[in-house]
């Protein structure tokens, strides 16, 4: 099987996903692509994501999609076969607040008998590691982060809550996200955050980006109370 | 001076060319469901593409008229009576100050367009005028239209009548039927399909479910189950692609669709059919044909 699929998904748009599990490594391999292609193509591109295992390109021209497709493919390759040591991650690290406390979140008390841990032990695991952003998706702003403790693993609730509070801090089997909006959602809100996840209004709308490092931090629920989100930029 | 909404109809937003250049925070662009619809309404009242316009869903709006103004309506899936007299849609018309402009039931079809030489006064948000639901963004306030609402038009010249007698008809088969071919070619994940679901695909009298909008139209008729059981990672998805969930239940992706999915991709639909299916209601049939 070859490491690297290169595919149309529109007359405009074409994916290159590497055939690789969800991993930090692998998404800084599709970042490297990612940089190599916008580089050689830049004036074709007109906007580019990436998502886990996989980069995105919209393309000014629809006519060579084709083309486009095998000339991603090369660029892609040679990229993989380049065996240069993986550059740090340079992006500084976020860190995010998250209130832990069982008024900000509804299923912690679920979470914690299903995984027999005390809240307490899930609020560290769950603060502890440093994430990864892999993609920006769902609705405006939400983060897909990952990896979550394997001790924190629980699959999806069968029934989405129908309402979700903007800031809700949730889980999902190795991910973790936190929800901007008001809206319904199958993962496990175990806090909540009182930064504001997403605003139209500012320059820069989305707070994280895919490929951003992100690192939770406690806070009490009088300091969520009181928090004063730093003026907008 | 402007448009008083008395009724919004099933689902009216104002729309715009799209908003670009913002997937990377899961914005996807919006816009028309059905391009060139949009587009000729645009065209008929001599705007550019990218001025706001509104998308009605079926029937059920009515619109009085404040000011005197150039419109044009295209699409389908409503008559228009102005003043109780109806109104040809494809053409543009002059609508005196007072008139009322209201949306009837039809048989075929699923969204007008309706422009307004000008366009519709609308604050950009993100650099467009279009409004995406799910993200509460763009339009008025991010949501459909409500009875009550004033829409201004954008009149900073003079109206120009003449562009009256203009009539253009678009060959879009769902206007006329509610049994329509679509044609698509494989999509990134048809080979993870045996060639049974494949044909199962093609051979099945698909038809329109209730729970459809500019997000998805969900198909049934049959259930094309992955005998492979191959995860995939969630990646980039774009309006057009047909998405199987685990259930085996085709959904095809609208304007709305979300920037990212995680179920297989059966197939792509053809960019131009992409209008027809845009007219197509809950309860038509489709065919889908490879090319």
């Amino acid at each position: 099987m070859s490491l690297v699929r290169v595919y149309p998904i529109h007359e405009k748009v074409c994916t290159v996903q590497l055939e690789k599990p969800i991993s930090t490594a692998t998404f800084q391999v599709v970042e490297r692509i990612q940089q190599a292609i916008l580089k050689k193509f830049k004036k074709d591109i007109t906007e580019s994501t990436l998502c886990y295992n996989s980069a995105t390109f919209f393309l000014q021209d629809e006519k060579k999609i084709d083309t486009y497709c095998l000339q991603f493919e090369q660029t892609a390759i040679a990229v993989l076969n380049n065996q240069q040591t993986l550059e740090e991650n340079k992006k500084p690290t976020i860190r995010i607040p998250v209130c832990y406390d069982i008024s900000f979140a509804p299923d912690l008390a679920a979470v914690s008998n299903q995984l027999n841990r005390s809240e307490e032990e899930i609020a560290k695991l769950h603060s502890q590691p440093k994430y990864q952003v892999y993609t920006i998706g769902f609705v405006p702003g939400f983060p897909y982060m990952g990896e979550v403790d394997a001790r924190l693993n629980l699959p999806r609730k069968k029934t989405p809550t129908t309402r979700v509070a903007p800031g809700s801090v949730a889980i999902a089997g190795l991910q973790t996200g936190i929800y901007p909006v008001e809206i319904a959602g199958g993962w496990h809100v175990i806090g909540r955050t009182p930064s504001k996840l997403f605003d139209k209004h500012r320059e820069n709308p989305c707070l994280l980006e895919t490929g951003d490092q992100v690192q939770f931090y406690q806070i009490t629920k009088e300091e969520f109370e009181n928090w004063n989100e730093p003026a907008c930029t | 001076m402007s448009l008083l909404v008395h009724k919004p109809g099933l689902l009216s937003t104002i729309q715009d060319a799209g908003r670009e250049g913002f997937r990377k925070y899961g914005i996807p662009a919006a816009g028309p469901m059905d391009l060139a619809a949009a587009r000729l309404s645009q065209s008929l009242c001599n705007n550019n593409h990218n001025q706001p316009f509104i998308e009605l869903t079926l029937h059920g709006a009515i619109f009085e008229f404040e000011k005197t103004a150039v419109i044009a309506l295209t699409g389908g899936g409503a008559t228009a009576l102005l003043n109780d007299t109806p109104l040809p849609y494809f053409r543009s018309t002059v609508v005196k100050a007072g008139s009322i402009l209201k949306f009837c039931s039809a048989t075929f079809g699923c969204r007008t367009y309706l422009s307004v030489q000008g366009g519709f006064t609308i604050q950009k948000e993100l650099g467009s005028a279009a409004t995406y639901l799910p993200g509460k963004l763009g339009g008025i306030m991010g949501r459909a239209i409500k009875a009550g609402d004033r829409i201004e038009f954008n009149l900073k010249k003079q109206i120009e009548e003449n562009v009256t007698g203009i009539e253009v008809e678009l060959g879009n088969p769902a206007l006329y039927s509610n049994h329509v071919t679509i044609r698509f070619t494989e999509g990134p994940e048809w080979s993870w399909f045996s060639s049974e679901e494949q044909n199962l695909f093609l051979h099945t009298k698909w038809m329109i479910h209730p729970q459809s909008n500019r997000m998805a139209y969900q198909l049934e008729g049959n259930t094309l189950a992955l005998t492979q059981k191959k995860e995939l990672i969630s990646t980039a998805v774009m309006p057009g692609l047909i998405q199987v969930t685990p259930a085996g239940v085709p959904y095809i992706l609208m304007a709305d669709a979300q920037t990212i999915g995680g179920y297989p991709r059966l197939a792509r639909i053809k960019s131009e059919d992409r209008t027809i299916l845009a007219q197509c209601r809950p309860g038509y049939q489709l065919n889908f044909q490879k090319i």
